[in-house]
């Protein structure tokens, strides 16, 4: 049995591919200017790879803002149960997922098959996502890559107050005006952020109610001062994932392709 | 076909009817929330039209008088405004429904002038003097300022023969409203809402026509069968029905309502023995709550539980207008106490129009998801 997952994001569009439950390939590649075009290429990509064809696929799942345009997908699932799926398969105790990419924050709890039990999302706002980190690291005018690291440097973590990203840019300015060290901010930065996502997953009791391991996925995932200070909110470790945390949507939308095929295809 | 013509008018500000009524030389009034006694305005021989902000795009000329933080219907309706969308009107009557839409008529007063414009004040609590208060100071004055105002006389029959057409609207939407609930239902949400909205764009009379027909047509529609999960949705107003469309393309269907702009505008009637004038203002007064109204979280519950139970709903979808800060408490409680009987809900922020889809449709596919469906 050949299944395949499909993600189109909002920058990356990614695909993987399973035989008979193993990963044999995924690709990610930059978007194209339509989520079709994204699919198909992506798609394309993996496939050369195992010397496939799109006719080799017994089924497919498409996941992502543009998962209901691609064609050859069959069935299409929300990124929230696709990421939550993907990261149980890969550590199979792990109940809790926090997802922070570009634009979206979510909190995730799945019960022990992986199945969504419950989530939260930000609103259309940029507080609390990796479009923060990128808005606040120009403004301390320092690589995104270097913000994390910040956290461990700092002695002194000064508190940003203010919600919203416009704001704490100003507020972010106005210390630097005042003098303050850059180390000490950019850690307070980290604490914040970190503060915003944990303030989502207790809106659905993530905190208290996590049954096994937690876990934290999107690009934010790499940042190494937010996932300290998660660790000490949530008191409890943040395991890592033992795949690129960016294909966790594709490897979800995979595995629901297998669950469709065994339940509609195969009987 | 009747349901085609509610459904079209459902998506107006001004239509044929509001002008045909025009033409024959008689006024339309304004208003602005439901808790504005229509009935008086009708009885004194106007049009009430309830001003919705339909289409707006942006809110650039209310945005000079009121801040981002303020909520969006405010400031769309306050923008529709100052661009003269609502000329059409000869007057307006707004009500302290919340904070938000009090600030904004102190904006509109200065910049937005109809020949005549007032703020009703609803009182908050449930006290016998406060309605004593509400229909002596607020009632009977809006009663003698409107015939002063247009030279209208309102009297007891001009006031029960607007009862009577009200309280048979009402009773059609309530048939209107079984067949949503139905468990093979005849008609979705999105039009459904449509056609309740149209109450509130063109006169009554003609609406009760069109919606008698429109039930007849119904009952000839097969039954919707091929939907996800049954679903109730409440929270702050909803004009265009935007929310309702992304739950029922993604395949749900809305079967319950809580809102001011639908079930609970419905639910109750005026009483037709006694003071006409007392009895309309008890209705207005009474009626099921906004969450606006003080110490009756219990009835508000209830009635939401009542109509989860009874259309059998699979899960609740709450949303507010960012910053509306009565329907934020209530729709937390809600939520918890749904969850009590077994049904999930899921709790949205949004904006007066919804315009980023993707985000909201992710949501509500994971959340049916969620349900199992």
């Amino acid at each position: 049995m050949i299944v395949a997952g499909i993600d189109v994001g909002s920058l990356t569009a990614k695909a993987l591919i399973m035989k008979d439950g193993e990963i044999i390939d995924f690709d990610i590649i930059t978007v194209r200017p339509t989520p079709v075009q994204s699919a198909g290429d992506v798609m394309e990509k993996a496939l050369n790879k195992t010397g496939l064809k799109m006719d080799d696929l017994d089924y497919c799942v498409s996941t992502g803002y543009g998962r209901e345009q691609i064609s050859f997908s069959r069935k299409s699932i929300s990124e929230i149960s696709c990421h939550g799926m993907g990261a149980h398969w890969c550590r199979p105790s792990i109940r809790g997922v926090i997802d922070i990419g570009g634009q979206d924050c979510k909190a995730i709890i799945v019960d022990k098959d992986g199945n969504l039990d419950n989530f939260a999302m930000n609103d259309k706002c940029a507080a609390g996502t990796g479009r923060f980190l990128e808005i606040i690291s120009k403004a301390l005018g320092i690589d995104l890559a270097e913000l994390g690291p910040l956290t461990f440097k700092s002695n002194n973590p000064l508190k940003i107050v203010r919600r919203c990203s416009v704001f704490a840019e100003y507020e972010v300015i106005f210390l630097l005006a005042e003098g303050k060290d850059v180390t000490d901010i950019g850690a307070g930065v980290n604490e914040a952020m970190a503060q915003r996502a944990f303030s989502l997953a207790s809106s659905i009791n993530l905190n208290n109610k996590l049954t096994g391991e937690l876990t934290v996925t999107g690009g934010v995932a790499k940042n190494v001062g937010v996932i300290k200070n998660l660790e000490k909110l949530f008191d409890a470790e943040i395991v890592s994932l033992p795949l690129d945390p960016q294909i966790m949507g594709a490897l979800g939308a995979a595995l629901f392709a297998r669950r469709y095929y065994e339940k509609e295809v195969r009987v | 076909m009747a349901i085609e013509e509610l459904i079209r008018i459902g998506e107006t500000i001004y239509n044929k009817y509001i002008d045909d009524w025009k033409k024959e030389g008689k006024r339309v009034i304004g208003y602005t929330c439901s808790y504005a006694p229509e009935e008086i305005l009708q009885a004194a021989g106007l049009l009430p039209i309830r001003l919705k902000a339909i289409g707006s795009s942006e809110t650039s000329k209310a945005d000079v008088y009121m801040p981002k933080f303020h909520c969006t219907f405010s400031r769309h309706l306050l923008d529709q405004g100052m661009s003269n969308a609502f000329d059409f009107v000869d007057g307006i009557v707004f009500v302290n429904s919340c904070d938000q839409l009090r600030r904004m008529y102190d904006v509109w007063n200065k910049l937005v002038k109809f020949p005549y414009q007032t703020i009703m004040v609803m009182p908050y609590s449930y006290d016998k003097e406060d309605f004593e208060w509400y229909l002596e100071h607020e009632v009977k004055k809006l009663k003698s300022d409107l015939e002063t105002a247009y030279g209208a006389k309102i009297t007891d029959s001009s006031l029960s023969e607007s009862i009577n057409i009200f309280n048979e609207t009402r009773n059609l939407q309530a048939r209107l409203y079984e067949m949503r609930g139905a468990k093979e239902p005849r008609i979705n949400g999105v039009d459904t809402h449509k056609i309740i909205t149209a109450a509130t764009s063109m006169p009554k009379k003609k609406y009760n026509e069109l919606l008698k027909a429109s039930l007849e047509e119904l009952k000839k529609r097969p039954g919707i069968t091929d939907y996800r999960a049954r679903i109730l949705i409440g929270g702050s107003m909803i004009d265009e029905p935007e929310l309702l469309q992304v739950i029922e393309d993604a395949g749900g269907l809305v079967v319950a309502d809580v809102l001011c702009t639908g079930t609970r505008w419905t639910t109750d009637k005026v009483e037709t023995d006694g003071d006409p004038l007392y009895a309309i203002a008890k209705r207005y007064y009474d009626h099921q709550p906004c969450p606006r109204m003080t110490m009756v979280y219990e009835r508000k519950r209830d009635f939401v539980l009542d109509q989860a139970k009874k259309n059998q709903v699979d899960g609740a979808i709450f949303s507010k207008i960012a910053f509306c800060d009565h329907h934020s408490g209530d729709n937390v409680l809600y939520q918890e106490d749904l969850e009590k009987e077994g049904i999930p809900s899921l709790l949205l922020d949004r904006d007066y129009r919804i315009t980023d889809v993707g985000r909201f449709r992710t949501r509500i596919e994971a959340f049916f998801e969620k349900l199992g469906k």
